[in-house]
């Protein structure tokens, strides 16, 4: 399987806190975001490659493609940042036999259907269950907008939140 | 004339006009900063933005973003696909004048080469520049 040096939730994507943090911090080569309607547009994925630091391989997927690719083996030694939109892409990843020790929630934006957890953090119900779900069998959540910040395991803000 | 807009993490744009206009003079509506709060989403910065740019809907539109990959940066390059407006990353208060002082007399596309050409001349290691002159 390929290196995967952070798992981040984060529906910005490619951004300040990605390109100027992370990247650094865990000396990545390589962004891979996985997202099916992504992996179909073609304008937002120049967006996207133009944004990224000029070392920075960056790889837009659907979810199938994704599978495959991170399971593979890798001479090369590419350190990857892997981002979704979402956690259900996550799970999905985990399912499908990728291992994903710890996931990092970077960014979750307030929108319909959403209900705010904490400042940076908005999920629906179905979010909600899908984050309880990976918690449950022993994935590792934790709230970190940058690397400077101390870590907030998951549990700790979903608790008190009404599963529905 | 080309309308400007910048857009910025936090109150670094309404600065930067502000700034400019203590040197160029006061800007009229066709001239606007947008700052993107703490705790505002990407799509709320996304509807004033779009709210501008619908405003401005006939005239040419210059975009200035202050961070390549930033939010501002991110929001203002989708409405790429929709708006034909030009983007340029990386405002400083050097280009920005530029740009106020320029625009009635470009094109939005000369404008744009023109800002890109004169860059590097708004970024000066001054000791370097002085040692030179020694």
């Amino acid at each position: 399987m390929r290196q995967i040096v952070l798992a981040r939730i984060d529906d910005r994507l490619i951004h300040g806190q990605i390109v100027t943090s992370w990247c650094k911090s865990t000396n990545a080569s390589t962004i891979l975001i996985v997202d099916d309607r992504l992996s179909e547009d073609n304008f937002t994925q120049r967006l996207l490659r133009a944004a990224a630091p000029p070392d920075i391989k960056v790889e837009i997927m659907d979810l199938h493609a994704a599978v495959t690719w991170l399971a593979e083996n890798d001479s090369t030694n590419q350190r990857i940042i892997l981002l979704s939109k979402t956690p259900q892409v996550m799970e999905e990843l985990i399912k499908n036999g990728i291992t994903l020790k710890s996931i990092n929630l970077g960014g979750m934006g307030a929108k319909a259907g959403r209900s705010k957890l904490n400042k940076n953090i908005s999920a629906s119900p179905e979010e909600v269950n899908c984050l309880r779900r990976m918690l449950e069998n022993e994935v590792g959540i934790f709230y970190q907008l940058v690397p400077v910040e101390r870590p907030v395991n998951m549990m700790n803000i979903l608790k008190g939140e009404i599963t529905k | 004339m080309t309308r400007i807009l910048i857009v910025s993490h936090g109150p670094l744009a309404k600065g930067l006009l502000k700034s400019a206009e203590m040197i160029a003079g006061k800007q009229g509506k066709d001239v606007a900063a947008v700052c993107l709060a703490q705790d505002q989403c990407p799509e709320d910065l996304r509807t004033v933005i779009v709210n501008y740019l619908d405003q401005w809907a006939n005239a040419e539109i210059l975009v200035f973003t202050d961070l390549i990959s930033g939010t501002p940066f991110n929001v203002v390059g989708s409405l790429m696909r929709g708006y034909g407006i030009r983007h340029i990353s990386g405002v400083n208060l050097g280009l920005l004048l530029e740009a106020l002082l320029l625009r009635d007399s470009f094109s939005v596309n000369e404008l744009s080469k023109h800002l890109i050409e004169v860059f590097p001349e708004t970024v000066i290691d001054v000791n370097a520049l002085m040692k030179m002159e020694e």
